[in-house]
């Protein structure tokens, strides 16, 4: 019987606002909220749901441009484009330090997160249609991790591909390294 | 390897959050472009939008096909990704036709990637057409995007200019 390790204290929070571009469809933005939380309670970190704001008068941005133009051109690395910067403009009365994930319809690459961000507005952007452990896994990389593992491994997060879809899956994990990592965020409260 | 193992190895590689184009391609050859194709015509949305951008890095006539059926599509999902993968099939027989028809589509984001398309591509061909496109689209975001390409078009000595 697997034992339980101790969450690590003391416990630290996270606020998370949304900005809705396109309505989730597949998992809900509870389900999504809820999945987070289930992983990144094992961090001893509290996930709180912030400010939910339907954007108007974006549409230009709701296929939004990660890069990745061009043969050989990664998306979602190095600098951001301009769409993620004027993406990132929008938000109104977010405390500093605040994280927002952004929900478009697609992106380029058919990426359905990336995490680029400007360093002084954290942010990371998914699809409307992406899997439910999405946000959780974008949302670590704004709080550190870069990368994901070189080998598949199903029970991690931060594995390249997801591996649980739904709630009734067994959540993926955060390693003890990783735990470290997101714990010491200055975006953590 | 039997196709049906092939089409879930395939289908595998293009499953990432983040999928790595340049990693992914290494792993497939002209030989797979008929799977990528059937992925783009018959498989779901994610999946077909992965294999759409497979078939523009694998930079091969033989995708053609599947890249009209794609800008073609009733989804726009679809149609906006081959505009975007069209970005890297410009030099293809079909390409610019159907970038052409791509800008006058009714979704702005697959208008925006035709545009972008043009503008990576630098397709001098089609620069009437962005013209017209930055004097009389309804968004005024794709009008300036638009004069933008027009720009990138005029450059002098730029690559793909002929």
């Amino acid at each position: 019987m697997p034992t339980q390790q101790a969450t690590p204290t003391p416990r630290k929070s996270l606020t998370v606002h949304i900005k809705i571009l396109t309505q989730p469809h597949g998992p809900t933005l509870l389900q999504r909220f809820g999945a987070m939380s289930k992983v990144y309670d094992t961090a001893g970190i509290d996930v709180l749901q912030g400010t939910l704001e339907t954007l108007q008068h974006v549409a230009a941005l709701n296929d939004l441009d990660i890069g990745g133009h061009g043969i050989g051109e990664p998306a979602c690395e190095g600098e951001i484009t301009f769409e993620q910067e004027r993406l990132a403009e929008h938000r109104d009365n977010i405390p500093d330090g605040d994280i927002v994930v952004y929900i478009c319809r697609s992106m380029t690459n058919a990426n359905v997160g990336c995490a680029n961000h400007p360093e002084d507005k954290p942010m990371a952007a998914i699809t409307a249609t992406s899997p439910l452990y999405t946000m959780a896994h974008e949302v670590a990389h704004v709080l550190g991790i870069n990368g994901h593992p070189k080998k598949l491994d199903k029970t991690r997060l931060m594995n390249s591909v997801a591996t649980a879809f739904t709630e009734n899956d067994l959540p993926p994990i955060l390693t003890k390294s990783e735990i470290k990592k997101i714990r010491s965020s200055p975006l953590l409260k | 390897m039997p196709q049906s193992r092939k089409k879930e190895r395939i289908v595998n590689l293009l499953s990432a959050y983040e999928p790595d184009y340049s990693r992914i391609t290494a792993k497939l050859s002209e030989k797979d472009i008929p799977i990528l194709n059937e992925l783009v015509m018959q498989g779901p949305v994610d999946v077909a939008a992965r294999a759409i951008i497979c078939l523009g890095w694998l930079s091969s006539e033989k995708g053609i096909p599947a890249i009209e059926f794609a800008a073609k599509s009733d989804n726009p999902i679809l149609r906006l990704t081959a505009a975007h993968s069209l970005g890297n099939l410009s030099n293809k027989p079909g390409a610019w036709d159907l970038i052409c028809g791509l800008l006058d589509d009714n979704d702005i984001g697959v208008r925006k990637f035709a545009l972008k398309s043009i503008g990576h591509s630098k397709i001098p061909h089609l620069k009437e057409k962005v013209v017209q496109v930055s004097l009389s689209d309804p968004n005024e975001h794709i009008r300036k995007l638009a004069e933008h390409v027009l720009e990138k078009l005029d450059a002098p000595n730029t690559p793909g200019n002929h």
